[in-house]
Parts: structure tokens; C-alpha cells; sequence
């Protein structure tokens, strides 16, 4: 097997399972990016200043989710990379946007592009001139600034982070806010039943309607979070203006689940959630799919290793996983797969020969559970969770074995969902 | 903040060490990593913490302070190891003390010598080297011209508060020297370092100590010290030594010292 | 500010351009950059990515790789690739941080060539250009390299030059151009380059004329004229008039005549030059106003971009012919008539509305009165 683009979970290595090479983007795109993401501050405005090329990507994912009007560009063009004027012209530049626009914003989200990092902008000075000129709109720096991905902070973490970051210190009461995801947790998960029954107020940012209400975000003394890419955000936050943080991690494990529910009701005072049959749901779903082989990726949940070892061990036929490398979490998953899922093909979600290696024609007994897998294995049959989309704890079990009976049972039409850029997002 | 000066060991009470960072600049090839070295000497001979960090792709600031050993930059270490490099890794104490780093960076000809200072001083940020090793005095001595932004790092907010500027009297040393302080003087209302003065490293041509006053007079700035052109430096630098370990009495040794009180004085 | 867009979008980039005119000739295009530009491209700039295999890819660069101009990374990392799926050829385009840096790019082209055996190329690029920049050099490097002179086929036939999905949206099109003409008595030889295969591809030198559909063929033809002495005329069969002069010059091999216009009322066209050309060569009552964001071509084109000098411009005008998310600056007094534009709005832009080839256009111009 070829490491650059494939490798037995026998075999793998910890964390990077494969030899670096090019990278390849399948057309999979209900994940949500820092444009998605950026848009769940209620009353905010988006100016990104980059190169015209990188531009595109970003103001056509606003004109997609129709919010054209929620975000403006600058753009970096060649003398100012040479003449010193790539700073001032950042800041004119947001001037004669926010000059432009019709109402002033609530809150400026301004990213700021690789090419600053390498020309070394004084982006704090930028703020504090912006700041000065515009003393009622709460600014922001955000970042698209993907070649520093393997810098330290990775630029999802970091925008998970800068959402809240415009999240004021206040009056506290005693709700809970759950923070890191970009879609609203499940009324029927584990977290959002406990805190109705303990009679607290439940607050997310998917929630909010408008600035006041994500200001409320903070009034919590309770924040949760399951995302491992939301943790640097929450805790910063927690530390910024005070509140107990509790981390109850996504997991499609029994035992982190009910460790995470006890966790949870002993801190909120309430009895635990039931486990809602899950284990005769996933066997039913088990049964159903037999006959299917079936494969999963990583956009489908934070923790794509968890979901293989339950999928395993209630007798799945999982045969191929699509990632580029192991989350750090996940390695007591990753060594119960490399011995008791040693022969499942572990193959580089990004490796260039993937569209050639690609089925030419639908595949009627392949299941898929991820949007990139579902595109790669040339399947109609195919759960569409994007990172856990609001499922959590048994709830989310309970969801994955309704979903895969429902993907065995019915057709979806894959090319038409998975073309859409960031799954449920509204503006 | 004014010292009372030196006590008669000739350091300062331990109340009187402030934290001061000095970016260094001037002509390729005026002299920078020889004063630089030396003056790390000088400033832990006075009772400070020293680190002292080249900014140089080529990563041969601290040779003479880690008696001619090289460093394994920081830049090396991240692209061999990722980011978030132990501090243990990036810093060797050397000569006296001091603590040396290097930045290091690209070949000649390839990459992107100025990101490279930004990422590699962000490392030791990272890692907390200066609150770690309780460091006092800082030295960045920087490649000879600040060509871009990445160069530039050295003097911004969080890094250096003074700019001492290497010189002789040579037509293109001055011409450096007066570059830098433009840039420098640009960046005033940014509260980025300010220039702390000139030092003069003598190559003996002619009316150098003049041409060298009015360089200063036309900058708004002051001489801090003149270093006579003196074969000890190179006697030295044989040894991979700086010239206040190897000759703490030469004339150049007692400049240095001098050069390092009065910058602790303005500090 | 010209570079601060409140609310409209942007073209395509020249990174795209290359790699989208050549994606159907089997070959590897190598774009470096480090992660955006890749899926922007697949995502906004490249309707054939669900159904149609082709080897586009990124070099992924850190920041670490760039600062130590870690090149030699870049040409194993395009060989480890060649090895999983062998390519025709190489091309390379290339992003703001590289452009910076001065990372060269020919010669690491070179480099994968000389180990490789495989004819490699970079389109100078950064980012910073519009598409059509690199859809000509792209085609160009093809061409010098795999399509030599041949004889000239003694039946007349056109080559349509500049055809990509950026400026003609899909194969719908494209097979709509290459029916009009055909139905009209002027075969069709090879279309540069979309549906036409590489055989197809192969045969364009063999050619009577090149036909110049878009500005990014404007280069193209005149390689092709001075490589195998093509000659080249420059038009589009959009609206039935505009299409009956293109005829009429194809047959003849004269230039397509400048229609003069003028008229109490104005018509503005904002897009591609060879478009705006053809659209407004159907409305010769009008006064004309071509606004060339991208692709000028004619004298009369105004070459400008900014959201605010374009409003500007359409202050006074009756009817503004434009690509959708224009509209938002279209003044009210104007009529707005959408014209989507693929290489401004992606994905958004659909052709199922808009057929222009032959008549089709007269349908949309029927507003126009």
C-alpha cells in the first residue's frame, strides 16, 4: 500500500497515518467555514481583505447563504506588496466599506489574509485606528490565514475562539451556554433536556437573534462544550469573564456518555438522562445493513475513530475510513481499531489519485456515513452528519441508527446535497 | 527610571535591574555580533539576566558567546520538530551566563528570511523564554538592512524598546545607519522602539569621529560610545571569545562596559 | 476605494484560469498554495469537479515550508503524485505568498520534468490577476508542447478559441455554439478547450480559422497564427443579428464589422469583452456602453472593476445587461437584465434561463425596447 495515499488501520501510525503529498479537494462542502461561521454573530459585518483569487471563495459562499449584504472585500493587489502600503490600505479599505454601508453594524469581523502574516502588518495597530474611528461598532480580528494551519492554532480553532471573543463581561445568572458548534444542539440531546429540567435558561450561539441575545451568551456562569476544536474558545472565555467550563466531549462510546451525563446532572442537580434503548436501535439499524460494507469520514463527527469502534463492534461491516490524520483524542479508539479492526482500509481523504480511484458507477451496497465518503464511494445510500450536527450523547446514537435505517431504506440524492456549502446555515 | 549607577562591584542593585530589550542594527559586516556579544557580557556583568537573540538567517550572532559552537536555530527546530518547540531546544546558555538563541532561517536565495524572524521570535514568546528564564536584558541583533516587515519585528510593540545603531565612519555604513533611523522615526507614533543612539565601531578613516557626531547631531540622536579600531577584538574572535572575557582591561573592553552603563542608565 | 467592494463579488483569479482550460487534456495541475485556493477553485470555479475526473491539486504549503523555501518539497510531493496517477503533462499555477517570496516556479517545473519525463510548465500567476490571464498561457504551453503544425485540411472549419466554463458556463453552451455553427455551414474542427477531448484538441492546427469566442483567446490565436499560420477573427453568435454578421464574416474570413450604434437610449453590458461585444453588436438603436471588468478587448471597452466607479458609470444609463450580483449597484432608474457570468458568480450562475446562442438571446433582449 501506498502511504501517500492509503494504509491498513493494522498499520497506522499515530497521529499521521500517511507520507505528506499534494492535496486534493473532493465537491463535499457541507462543512462550514470561517465565512459560515463568522455569520452566527447576530448584526455583524464580514470585510476580508486578501488577493482577488482568494477573495472568491469567501464572497461567493456569502452570496450563496444569500448574505451579500453582510460582507465586503478589499483587495490586495501587487504594488502594495512592495510599496509598504498594504497596512494603511487595510485600514482605508474598511473605512470606505463601513463608511458605505447603510446602518453601521453591531460588530466588524475583519480577516485578515496570509499575505499579512508574511509581510508582517501591524494588524494590532490597525484595530486600535479602527477602534478609535469607529468607537461604537465592536471590532474583531479574524483570520483566513490556512498556511499558518500547522503553525499552532488551527484557523478553525481559532475562529471558534473569535466568535465569542465580542462576548462582554456582565451580570451573571445561573444559565448554561453551550459553545464551539455551529449548529443548535438536538431539544432532544442530553444537555438541552438536563438543563430544562433543572430550570435553568439553555443559550447557544445558533440561538441568537440579535446582538442582545448573544451578549446574554455570557451572562451563563455554566459553560459546556463537546467540540475539541472549541476548547482554546471556551476557555478562554470562561477565564475572560468568569463561569464554570465543562467539557463533555462528542463520543459514541457508552461508557465516556454516561460518564459525561453523570458529569453533567451533578452539576446541574438532576437525575441522568436514560439511555433511550440505544443499544437495541443500533442493532436493529446492524441487522438492516447487512449486506452493506460500509464507510465512514471524518467530517461526519469530531470523533471519526469513536464512530468506527461502534460501528465495529455492533457487528457493522466498516471497511474504509476517509481521513487525513487521527485527532489527538482519539487514541485509545485508534489502538482498540489497529486490533480489532486491523483490516479496515485507512485511506488519505486528500490524496490526488482519489478521483480516478473513484467508483465510475453507484454503488448499491455501500453505506456511507459522511458527505466526502458518500462522494468517493459512489453511494446514494448515505447518512449526511457533518460534526455530529447537534447530536450528542445517547440522543446522537439514537439519531445514527434512525438515520442509517433510513439511508439503507431510501435513496438520497447525494450530488445535490453534498453541493451545498455549509450544511444548514442561514443567515 | 534613573539608576544610582553601579555599585563598587559594578553591578547595579538587583531594585535597579529593569527589563530592557535592544534591537541592534547597521551596515552586513560593521561589527553588530561582536558588540552585541560583548554587550551581553556587559549587561550580566552589571546584574541583569541576558538572552541574547540573532536575527539572521545566517545564525552566527552568539558564536563567540558559545565559544564557536552552533546553535541549532529555531527555525531548524520547527521545520524538524512543528511548532511549540521545548525551550530547552531553542536556548543554550552560554559565555558568562548569557543566553543565546538564533533565528536562523533560509538559504541565500530561497523562502522568506523576514516571516522567518516573526515565526521564530513568536516560538520563544510561545515558550515563555523571557518570563521562564527571568530575563532582563534582551540583545536582538538584526541582519544588517531592515529590507521588509519581518525585519522590523524585532523593534515592535512587545519586543525591543531601544534601537542602538552600529556604525563607522564609512560613506555606505553611515548611509545604513541613517536608513534605519528613518524607519525607526516612520514608526514613532506606533510606540515601536525608539532609537537609543549610535555606536561608533572605528575603521580609522579620515575625521571619523566627526562625520560620526554629525551623522548623530542630523538623526536628533547621541553618540553612546566610540570603539577604537583594536587588533584585541581579533585576538579575541581567534579564541571564539568576546573581548571583555578574553581582555577585560583593553581600551575596547572599557568602552564596551561604558557603552553598557550608559544604556542601562537610559533604560 | 476602488479595491473596497461593499457588496458585489469578484472574477475568478488567475490561478483558476489555467487549471480550468486545461482539465480536460489529462494532465496534473498543480496549484501552490495552501488550502483555500484549491477548494475555491473546485467549489466556485469548476462545474465539471462531481462527474468529471481530473487530476487538480495542491501543494499544501505551511508556513514553516515557505519560510525555509522548502522547494524540494514541492517537486516531490508533484512526482509522489505523478506516481498515483501518471499525467500527459504538469502545469503549475501559484498564490499571493509564493509571488512574494519570488518562489520559482519554472524552475521547479523544470525540475519535475527532468526527473519525471513529463512535459511541465508554470502560468505565471499570483493570485492578484484575472483568470483569463492564465487560460491563455495555459493553452498556449499545451499547445507548444503537444499540438504540432499539421497540414491544413483542405475543408474549411473553424477552431473555437477560449472556451472555458468560466466565461460559457457548461457543455450545454458550448454544444449550442458548436450546433449554430455547424447548422450554419461552418464546421467546427476543435474547440479550445472544453468537450472536445484530446484527440480533438490534437487536431486544431489542422484548422482554416480560429474563431475567438472570449479575450483569453485573443492570445491563443495569435500563438496559433504564428505557429501554423491560422488566421483569427473574433466574435460570438449571441443574438440572431450578431450571429448573422459572425456568419457572414466566417464565410468570408473578413474581421466581424463594428456594428455603429447609437440611439437615444443606453445599453450597458458589463462582462467579458467578446461578450459584451457580440450582445450589444444585437442592439444597434442604442447607445452602447461595454464595461470590461475583465477581457477588454475593443477600443470602446471600459477596462474598470470598482463597485463604486461602475455605479457611477451606469447612472444615466436605460438598461444594464450584467451578471446577477451586479444588480445591487444597478441604479433604479435602469432596467436590470441578468446575464449570468460564470467567472463572477460561480455556482449561482445557472444557463437553464439563458440560452443566447443564435436567437436565444433575442428573447432576453425583448426587454430592451
Amino acid at each position: 500500500m501506498d502511504k501517500h495515499k492509503e494504509v491498513m488501520m493494522g498499520e497506522c501510525s499515530f497521529p499521521s497515518p500517511f507520507l505528506e503529498s499534494l492535496e486534493y479537494t473532493p465537491p463535499a462542502r457541507g462543512m462550514w467555514n470561517i465565512v459560515h461561521i463568522g455569520m452566527l454573530i447576530p448584526e455583524s459585518h464580514q470585510v476580508f481583505i486578501c488577493a482577488g483569487g482568494c477573495l472568491r471563495g469567501v464572497v461567493l459562499t456569502a452570496a450563496e447563504m444569500g448574505a451579500e449584504d453582510r460582507f465586503s472585500t478589499v483587495s490586495v493587489e501587487e504594488p502594495e506588496t512592495i510599496d509598504g502600503s498594504i497596512e494603511e490600505n487595510l485600514v482605508n479599505g474598511v473605512i470606505d466599506v463601513v463608511d458605505r454601508l447603510p446602518k453601521k453594524p453591531k460588530a466588524l469581523l475583519i480577516y485578515s489574509s496570509c499575505i499579512h502574516e508574511f509581510l508582517n502588518v501591524d494588524l494590532d495597530r490597525c484595530y486600535t485606528l479602527l477602534r478609535k474611528k469607529y468607537p461604537v461598532v465592536a471590532f474583531t480580528d479574524c483570520y483566513m490565514t490556512p498556511i499558518m494551519r500547522k503553525s499552532g492554532i488551527t484557523p478553525d480553532e481559532k475562529m471558534r475562539m473569535q466568535l465569542y471573543s465580542l462576548v462582554e463581561k456582565g451580570e451573571k445568572d445561573d444559565g448554561v451556554t453551550f459553545l464551539g458548534d455551529v449548529l443548535p444542539l438536538s431539544r432532544t440531546c442530553g444537555i438541552v433536556r438536563e438543563v430544562a429540567k433543572s430550570g435553568r435558561t439553555y443559550r447557544e450561539i445558533p440561538l441568537t437573534k440579535n446582538w442582545d441575545e448573544y451578549q446574554e451568551l455570557g451572562r451563563s456562569s455554566v459553560f459546556l462544550y463537546a467540540n475539541p476544536a472549541a476548547r482554546k474558545g471556551a476557555e478562554e472565555l470562561a477565564k475572560r469573564i468568569g463561569g464554570n467550563l465543562l467539557y463533555l466531549p462528542y463520543s459514541f462510546d457508552p461508557a465516556t456518555i454516561r460518564e459525561n451525563g453523570r458529569k453533567l446532572s451533578t452539576l446541574l442537580s438532576v437525575k441522568e438522562e436514560d439511555e433511550r434503548e440505544w443499544e437495541a436501535k443500533i442493532a436493529d439499524a446492524s441487522h438492516l445493513a447487512k449486506g452493506f460494507s460500509v464507510a465512514i469520514d471524518y467530517t461526519a463527527t469530531a470523533r471519526p475513530l469513536s464512530l468506527a469502534r461502534l460501528l465495529l463492534s455492533h457487528g457493522f461491516a466498516l471497511k474504509r475510513i476517509y481521513l487525513d490524520a487521527f485527532g489527538g483524542e482519539e487514541k485509545e479508539d485508534y489502538e482498540w481499531l489497529k486490533e480489532h479492526g486491523k483490516g479496515i482500509e485507512v485511506i488519505k481523504a486528500s490524496n490526488p489519485s482519489l478521483p480516478f480511484d473513484r467508483s465510475r458507477e453507484e454503488q448499491e451496497n455501500v453505506l456511507a456515513i459522511g458527505q466526502k465518503c458518500a462522494y468517493y464511494e459512489h453511494t446514494s445510500h448515505f447518512v449526511n452528519l457533518i460534526a455530529d450536527s447537534g447530536h450528542w450523547g445517547f440522543e446522537a446514537l439514537d439519531n445514527l441508527a434512525a438515520e442509517i435505517v433510513s439511508a439503507v431504506r431510501e435513496k438520497k440524492d447525494t450530488e445535490s446535497i453534498v453541493s451545498v456549502k455549509g450544511w444548514g446555515c442561514k443567515v | 527610571m534613573t539608576n544610582s549607577g553601579p555599585s563598587d562591584t559594578g553591578r547595579f542593585p538587583p531594585e535597579e535591574i529593569i527589563m530592557h530589550r535592544i534591537a541592534m542594527y547597521g551596515k552586513g559586516g560593521i561589527g553588530k555580533s561582536t558588540i552585541a556579544s560583548n554587550l551581553s557580557i556587559a549587561f550580566h556583568r552589571l546584574g541583569a539576566q541576558v538572552m541574547q537573540v540573532g536575527c539572521d538567517p545566517k545564525a552566527d550572532s552568539t558564536y563567540l558567546l558559545t565559544g564557536g559552537k552552533e546553535l541549532t536555530p529555531i527555525l531548524s527546530l520547527v521545520r524538524d520538530k512543528g511548532p511549540g518547540v521545548p525551550l530547552s531546544l531553542m536556548v543554550t546558555k552560554g559565555e558568562e551566563g548569557v543566553w543565546c538563541a538564533e533565528a536562523g532561517g533560509p538559504p541565500p536565495g530561497m523562502g522568506c528570511a523576514g516571516r522567518g524572524i516573526v515565526a521564530a521570535l513568536q516560538e520563544l514568546d510561545k515558550a515563555d523564554a523571557y518570563g521562564k528564564l527571568s530575563i532582563d536584558a534582551v540583545v536582538y541583533d538584526v541582519l544588517g538592512d531592515v529590507v521588509c516587515g519581518g525585519f522590523s519585528m524585532p523593534i515592535r510593540d512587545g519586543y525591543a524598546d531601544s534601537v542602538v545603531i552600529v556604525t563607522s565612519g564609512e560613506r555606505m555604513a553611515m548611509h545604513a545607519a541613517k536608513n534605519i533611523a528613518e524607519a525607526v522615526d516612520h514608526f514613532k507614533d506606533r510606540g515601536y522602539a525608539r532609537l537609543a543612539g549610535i555606536i561608533v565601531n572605528k575603521r580609522n578613516v579620515p575625521d571619523e569621529e566627526r562625520k560620526t557626531e554629525e551623522l548623530a547631531k542630523s538623526l536628533g540622536t547621541v553618540i553612546l560610545g566610540v570603539l577604537p579600531f583594536s587588533r584585541d577584538v581579533q585576538v579575541a574572535e581567534e579564541k571564539h571569545l568576546p573581548v571583555l572575557s578574553d581582555n577585560p582591561s583593553s581600551p575596547v573592553s572599557v568602552e564596551l562596559m561604558a557603552i553598557a552603563r550608559r544604556l542601562y542608565g537610559q533604560a | 476605494m476602488r479595491k473596497a467592494k461593499r457588496i458585489i463579488s469578484t472574477y475568478a483569479a488567475d490561478t483558476s484560469g489555467a487549471v480550468s482550460a486545461l482539465y480536460e487534456l489529462g494532465g496534473l495541475s498543480v496549484i501552490h498554495d495552501a488550502s483555500g485556493c484549491g477548494s475555491t477553485y473546485t467549489t466556485h470555479d469548476e462545474p465539471r469537479w462531481y462527474d468529471m475526473p481530473s487530476m487538480v491539486a495542491i501543494t499544501a504549503l505551511t508556513e514553516i515550508d515557505a519560510v525555509m523555501g522548502n522547494d524540494r518539497k514541492i517537486v516531490g510531493d508533484i512526482l509522489s503524485a505523478m506516481e498515483l496517477h501518471r499525467p500527459r503533462f504538469v502545469s503549475i499555477t501559484s498564490t499571493p505568498v509564493p509571488y512574494i517570496m519570488g518562489t520559482d516556479l519554472d524552475a521547479v517545473a523544470k525540475e519535475v520534468e527532468r526527473q519525471s519525463g513529463v512535459p511541465s510548465w508554470y502560468c505565471p500567476s499570483n493570485g492578484m490577476h484575472p483568470y483569463t490571464e492564465t487560460v491563455s498561457s495555459g493553452l498556449i504551453s499545451y499547445l507548444s508542447r503537444f499540438v504540432p503544425k499539421r497540414k491544413r485540411n483542405p475543408r474549411f472549419s473553424v477552431n473555437l478559441v477560449g472556451v472555458t466554463p468560466l466565461d460559457f458556463i457548461s457543455q450545454k453552451r458550448v454544444d449550442a455554439i458548436v450546433a449554430y455553427l455547424e447548422d450554419s455551414g461552418i464546421p467546427v474542427c476543435s474547440v479550445l478547450a472544453m468537450g472536445c477531448g484530446i484527440e480533438g484538441v490534437a487536431r486544431s492546427s489542422e484548422a482554416s480559422l480560429d474563431l475567438v469566442v472570449s479575450s483569453s483567446g485573443l492570445p491563443v490565436a495569435r500563438f496559433m497564427e504564428a505557429e501554423y499560420g491560422i488566421p483569427w477573427i473574433v466574435g460570438l453568435p449571441y443574438g440572431k443579428r450578431a450571429s448573422e454578421i459572425l456568419g457572414t464574416a466566417l464565410k468570408t474570413g473578413m474581421p466581424v464589422p463594428v456594428v455603429p450604434a447609437s440611439g437615444k437610449k443606453t445599453i450597458a453590458v458589463i462582462g467579458e469583452g467578446v461578450q459584451n461585444s457580440s450582445i450589444l453588436s444585437n442592439c444597434p438603436d442604442f447607445a452602447h456602453l461595454s464595461i470590461t471588468p475583465v477581457g477588454k478587448v475593443a477600443e470602446g471597452d471600459i477596462e474598470m472593476e470598482g463597485e463604486e466607479e461602475i455605479a457611477s458609470c451606469l447612472k444615466e444609463v436605460d438598461y444594464v445587461i450584467a451578471d446577477p450580483l451586479y444588480r445591487p449597484i444597478v441604479p433604479e432608474t435602469a432596467r436590470f437584465i441578468p446575464f449570468p457570468h460564470f467567472a463572477f458568480s460561480g455556482r449561482l450562475a445557472k444557463d437553464d434561463g439563458v440560452e443566447p446562442v443564435g436567437e436565444g438571446l433575442d428573447h432576453i433582449l425583448e426587454e430592451i425596447k
